[in-house]
C-alpha cells in the first residue's frame, strides 16, 4: 500500500554547505585592509584623543556609569557624595559618551567595579541589566518563562 | 606554522608584526565565515572582520597561554559578532523580529550567493533562533566543532550547547516543514 504521508524534511537532507559567496580575491586584499585599519586606527589614538577633554578611560566610565544609574536606576542618590557627577558630566557631550559606550569592550561588571556604591545597590544594577539581556534572547514568553524555570546558563547557551 | 610557534613571533617585538600577518593568514577565512554567517551581509562582516583583527592587534600583550589561540581568536570574533548584532538592534531602535526581516532580506537579495531553493530556506530557519543560539548551531552544524571546542569559546558547559543545539536542530527543522 502507498503511503501517503509526506516526506519530512530534516537537516540531513539538505546538503552541508556553504552557499554564500564573496567578492573575488576578497582573501588577498584582506589582510592589506586589515593593516590599513590598524594604521589609521593608530594615528587616530595619536594624534587625536578619544576625549578631548582629557578624561582617562577610569573617569570616563565612572561618567557614563553614572548616567547611565541617573537615567535608568534611580540609584544616584547613593553614591558617594565625595564624586560630583554634575561637575564631571557637565564637561562631556552627550554623544562622547554614546560613542564611549559603543566602542568601549567594558561590562556592566567593569563599570560598577570603578564605582564606590553601596553592594547591594550595586547587585540591584546588575540584576536589571542582567534581565534586560535576557529578554532579548526569547522569541516568546513561553520560552522565556521556561529559561527562568530552569536556570540562566542551562537553556539558550 | 603551529601556534606555539606563532605565539613566540607573536611575543617579540622584533617578530610580532610578521607573527600577526601569518596569524590574519591563517584565521582570516575561519573568522570571516563565523561572522558573515551570524551578520549575513558582506560589507557588514568585512567591517566586523577587520574589527576582529584590530582587536586581536591591540590585546595581544593580554592574551594568556591558559587558553589556546584559536580559542582566544574564535572568542574575540563571537563577541564582536553579538555586539555587532545588539548594537545594530540598540541603535535602529527596532525589535529583534525586525531585525530579523532585515537579514532574511539579506539572504533574499544578496548578490554574492548561490541560487538553491532549500538552502536559502534553511538559512531563513537558521535565522528565526536567538542570535546566541545560532552561534551555537553555526559552529556545530557548519564548522563542525566539538562541544568541548565550542564550551571553551562561549565559557559554557557541554551540556547548555547539547541541549541548545538540539533545541536549535528541532526549531529548524519545524520551520523546513512549514508552509
Amino acid at each position: 500500500m502507498k503511503s501517503d504521508k509526506k516526506h519530512r524534511i530534516t537537516l540531513g537532507d539538505i546538503p552541508r554547505r556553504n552557499f554564500q559567496k564573496v567578492p573575488e580575491g576578497y582573501f588577498d586584499t584582506l589582510p592589506g585592509l586589515i593593516a590599513s585599519r590598524i594604521e589609521s586606527d593608530n594615528k587616530k589614538s595619536t594624534s587625536t584623543p578619544v576625549f578631548t577633554i582629557g578624561l582617562n578611560w577610569k573617569t570616563a566610565a565612572i561618567a557614563a556609569a553614572l548616567t547611565l544609574l541617573i537615567v535608568f536606576s534611580g540609584l544616584f542618590d547613593s553614591v558617594n557624595k565625595s564624586i560630583s557627577p554634575e561637575e564631571m558630566l557637565a564637561q562631556i557631550n552627550v554623544e562622547d559618551i554614546i560613542e564611549y559606550l559603543d566602542y568601549t569592550d567594558l561590562t556592566t561588571y567593569e563599570i560598577i567595579a570603578e564605582l564606590d556604591i553601596d553592594e547591594n545597590d550595586a547587585d540591584d544594577f546588575l540584576e536589571n541589566d542582567i534581565q534586560l539581556l535576557n529578554l532579548e534572547e526569547f522569541e516568546s514568553l513561553d520560552e522565556y518563562e521556561l529559561y527562568q524555570e530552569y536556570g540562566i546558563e542551562e537553556y539558550i547557551f | 606554522m603551529e601556534d606555539q610557534e606563532l605565539l613566540i613571533e607573536l611575543r617579540s617585538s622584533e617578530t610580532r608584526n610578521h607573527g600577526f600577518e601569518v596569524l590574519v593568514k591563517k584565521y582570516q577565512e575561519k573568522v570571516y565565515w563565523i561572522i558573515r554567517k551570524m551578520v549575513i551581509d558582506h560589507d557588514d562582516a568585512n567591517d566586523v572582520t577587520q574589527e576582529v583583527f584590530v582587536k586581536i592587534w591591540k590585546n595581544l600583550d593580554k592574551f594568556r597561554a591558559d587558553s589556546q589561540l584559536y580559542t582566544w581568536i574564535y572568542r574575540i570574533a563571537t563577541n564582536e559578532c553579538l555586539n555587532f548584532l545588539k548594537k545594530k538592534q540598540r541603535r535602529l531602535f527596532i525589535p529583534w523580529h525586525d531585525v530579523e526581516s532585515e537579514l532574511v532580506n539579506k539572504i533574499d537579495n544578496s548578490p554574492y550567493q548561490e541560487e538553491n531553493e532549500i538552502e536559502r530556506k534553511l538559512q531563513k530557519a537558521i535565522l528565526t533562533l536567538p542570535d546566541k543560539q545560532r552561534l551555537v548551531f553555526n559552529l556545530k552544524y557548519y564548522d563542525e566543532m566539538k562541544y568541548d571546542q565550542i564550551a571553551d569559546i562561549t565559557g559554557t558547559s557541554v551540556g547548555s550547547l547539547k541541549a541548545s543545539y538540539h533545541h536549535a536542530v528541532k526549531k529548524i527543522e519545524k520551520y523546513l516543514n512549514e508552509g
